[in-house]
């Protein structure tokens, strides 16, 4: 023992002490100087956060949800749409988040849309996948998107060995990283990048251009490969996003508190179940669902939120060729969702002002 | 779990702190570093520690077997059950497939049908590893260079050790087994010198392997999820795609040996070095010489002079390489890829043989001229360079397009990302740089203050967090 503790006391404990300490304070200056959007190379729903934070001002309708959201959204066609049924103005913002869960869009909802960053209206589009409690994704909100006081919490909440420790040691240690991507990009350094996240207001689909029109996209894959990727997707599913399929717990208490905040800021808050592939109901379609549709439902009723279902026509359509793979929308997609979103959904939601 | 993961240096500190807390407790220290061992391996898969569980216990009594017996026919029949089980086990799992189709596809052509059965087993994660390595104790026990140990604790340890199971050094028994046998002395420059070569290992897996990997190799040579553009690339971007990749697997593996040996002398064990600048090599040989130094010494050891080495004649000599380096190919995988490699190799090899022994036999000695010296280490760079094409290419015809594009020279768009360029250039220079200047600055790092060494340890990973999102695997893992 003695020998362990001049060990520990020596270069190995000094060596780890100075780089425990180096983290906490970068952790914390992150925090301090607001820049925990500001993530490395290739995160995009963090760099799509940061955007917002950067450049976004008097967004009167923010869309939140997972990737199907970000594929599924063009705030410009939004905004479009909305015109033409109102005869109004408004600007509309995609905050999707690839792998998302109400976990992810709570800290967002939280830490980001207040102030000035706060909109009149927010959607938040769910599924099943993104309010299941033991769903392997929550850990990726921790990681990307959680504050030091989320990662205290949870290793309060569930003990020492918290259940999501990778993915608070992964965001401890990774996210003073920040800083240097905060450097390089005072410095100009994916500035682009920015801008046209910007210009396309966080989704990713742009919208029509001069002389094009929607039946002149090009389509998807053919039935017979949905029917194979439908099977693959299908086990993976199950497997992964909605084993142990439980609402109650994290997810619903992520969910409440999002809703709260909301109410608090005097943001409009409306829920919607977002369309699935035309494939659904023979492929991903279980037990879940009926579960979560009912579940969902009476919460927002009990919250006093706005609920839709928009898995049903005209939302949902039969067409396989509004999609580029079993969850995300294609272009084409993306812009008949948005036309329906913004003349059909947001004009009860976004009254004139008096 | 990786090196490279989030989890192994916490994994490590417990595994410190409980090696050291048992410094003086021989039984109960290896103990749990086998403990420590099998869950690392475990976290991939526990089914298939059962494997390393079976080679430990085939092993430990065919050596305990040959120590008790001196005859000969008896010692070459009990040896020979331990090398047959190994490589059957290895055989089944690795191999089965590839024969399996390969036989089909013959009976097939031949109008025959399609009946040989697939096993489709999941390949385990560094069987060739510890499979050689545990087959290295029961040959050097059956050559005497090493007696039998009684200790089934110490043989498991020397087999699944976890800073080398999956990925190497192999290590030699006689090598490692007497280090098991004393007790660890901790050393601060030791541990500091360790903590160096982690840091480097890192810095050459996660900066430079998975920068040139992710942004250039991938893209052009393709990956079992997305095609190659081989057919459609330019014969540049080819050609700066095979330099990237020659630079991307020596920084991935030697990453890797450097993670394994720096991790092992934060336990005071000593580690063979496995790589010694092997792009510097002024001919084949000795490339081999400084290549996956551990696996090639096996081969020679094990392989190649048993089966007649250079001293059974000049035909029997180049038949021994041939079926040395073809061997050695296909230790890497079941791909007729490998084989070519391998094969290409083994020919260049001979070939080589043949050249050094004419102008030995003519009185000519090696020119010591720096600039015949260059160009053998160029021809040598290029030559080893042809080789990775067909290592790193996903099929034999991806390969051949590769080649092909070659004849439309100066067709075609170039698009090399400026981190790649970077990150090569970086890799090169450091690569060219003088053994003894790296020794200085491993020496520089030991003598620094604890709190530098914190600095450079926390500068590494933020830098490593920068260039990577994910824990990508070790190359050689798939081996």
């Amino acid at each position: 023992m003695n020998r362990l503790r001049a060990i520990l006391t020596g270069r190995i404990g000094r060596v780890v002490g100075v780089i425990v300490a180096l983290t906490a304070l970068a952790d914390l200056a992150v925090e301090r100087l607001g820049v925990r959007y500001c993530q490395p190379i290739g995160h995009e729903p963090t760099m799509a956060a940061w955007a917002y934070q950067q450049g976004a001002a008097d967004i009167d309708v923010v869309f939140i949800g997972s990737s199907r959201i970000h594929f599924g959204v063009v705030p410009a066609a939004v905004e479009k749409a909305f015109r033409q049924a109102t005869g109004r103005d408004i600007r509309a913002w995609c905050l999707g988040i690839e792998a998302g869960t109400v976990m992810a869009y709570h800290a967002v909802v939280r830490d980001l849309l207040q102030g000035r960053g706060a909109p009149k209206v927010l959607v938040v589009g769910l599924s099943p996948r993104a309010v299941n409690s033991n769903s392997t994704r929550n850990g990726l909100a921790l990681t990307y998107f959680g504050s030091p006081a989320d990662w205290w919490q949870e290793c309060r909440s569930r003990g020492v060995w918290a259940t999501d420790w990778r993915a608070i040691a992964s965001g401890v240690f990774g996210r003073p990283t920040c800083l240097g991507q905060w450097a390089m990009a005072s410095a100009g350094y994916r500035a682009e990048q920015v801008r046209s996240i910007l210009d396309l207001r966080g989704g990713i689909h742009a919208p029509l251009g001069p002389g094009e029109s929607e039946e002149d996209l090009p389509g998807g894959p053919s039935r017979e490969k949905w029917d194979r990727l439908a099977a693959a997707r299908l086990q993976f599913v199950r497997d992964d996003l909605l084993r142990d399929f439980v609402i109650l717990g994290r997810a619903d208490h992520a969910f409440r508190s999002m809703a709260r905040i909301a109410r608090e800021r005097g943001i409009r808050l409306l829920v919607v179940n977002v369309p699935t592939h035309p494939t659904f109901d023979r492929s991903h379609k279980a037990g879940e669902y009926e579960m979560y549709l009912e579940s969902m439902a009476r919460t927002c009723d009990e919250l006093a939120v706005a609920w839709q279902d928009l898995n049903v026509p005209p939302w949902r359509s039969p067409d396989c060729d509004l999609w580029r793979d079993m969850d995300h929308m294609n272009r084409r997609g993306a812009l008949r969702l948005s036309r329906l979103l913004g003349s059909g959904v947001l004009p009860p939601h976004l009254p004139p002002s008096r | 779990m990786y090196f490279n993961s989030i989890e192994y240096p916490f994994f490590l500190l417990v595994v410190l702190f409980g090696f050291w807390a048992l410094a003086r407790r021989r039984c109960a220290r290896h103990l749990m570093l086998l403990a420590a061992s099998y869950f690392f391996y475990g976290c991939w898969n526990w089914w298939y520690l059962g494997l390393i569980v079976f080679a430990t216990l085939v092993h430990y009594v065919v050596a305990l077997a040959l120590d008790g017996t001196a005859r000969p026919a008896r010692r070459k029949v009990l040896l020979a059950v331990s090398v047959a089980t190994s490589l059957g086990v290895l055989g089944f799992f690795k191999y089965s497939g590839f024969f399996a189709d390969n036989a089909n596809t013959l009976l097939g052509a031949l109008g025959l049908g399609r009946w040989v059965p697939h096993a489709r087993a999941l390949l385990p994660v560094g069987i060739s590893f510890y499979t050689f390595q545990a087959m290295s104790y029961t040959i050097e026990v059956y050559r005497g260079a090493l007696k039998a140990r009684r200790s089934l604790l110490d043989v498991a340890l020397f087999i699944a050790f976890f800073p080398q199971l999956v990925a190497g050094p192999i290590l030699r028994a006689s090598q490692f087994i007497p280090q098991l046998e004393r007790d660890p002395h901790y050393d601060e420059g030791r541990a500091a010198s360790g903590l160096f070569r982690i840091l480097t290992g890192l810095v050459k897996k996660v900066i430079i392997a998975d920068t040139l990997g992710v942004a250039l190799v991938d893209k052009v040579f393709g990956t079992p999820g997305a095609a190659s553009a081989l057919a459609d690339a330019a014969p540049l971007q080819i050609l700066v795609a095979v330099y990237a990749y020659t630079f991307q697997i020596y920084c991935d593996f030697s990453g890797y040996s450097d993670i394994a040996i720096g991790t092992g002398r934060l336990m005071g064990f000593e580690i063979p070095e496995n790589f010694n600048r092997p792009y510097i090599a002024v001919s084949l040989r000795d490339f081999w010489r400084r290549w996956h130094i551990s696996l090639s010494t096996w081969l020679r050891d094990y392989l190649y002079i048993p089966l007649g080495g250079s001293r059974r004649g000049t035909v029997r000599t180049y038949w021994a390489l041939a079926v040395t380096m073809l061997l050695g190919g296909l230790w890497h995988g079941a791909s007729w890829n490998f084989v070519v490699w391998g094969a290409f190799h083994g020919l260049l090899l001979a070939l080589t043989r043949w050249w050094q022994r004419r102008r030995k036999a003519a009185g000519l000695r090696p020119s010591t001229k720096a600039a015949v010296i260059l160009l053998k280490r160029l021809g040598t760079f290029h030559l080893v360079c042809l080789g990775w094409l067909f290592f790193r290419a996903l099929t034999l015809s991806d390969a051949v397009t590769a080649l092909g594009r070659f004849g439309d020279w100066g067709q075609g768009h170039v698009h090399v990302p400026g981190e790649v360029t970077a990150v090569l250039l970086a890799a090169m220079v450091v690569h060219l740089t003088p053994t003894v200047w790296r020794v200085r600055v491993g020496d520089w790092f030991v003598r620094m203050p604890a709190w530098v060494q914190a600095c450079s340890v926390v500068a590494v990973i933020w830098l490593a967090s920068l260039m990577a999102q994910a824990a990508a695997p070790f190359i050689y893992f798939q081996f």
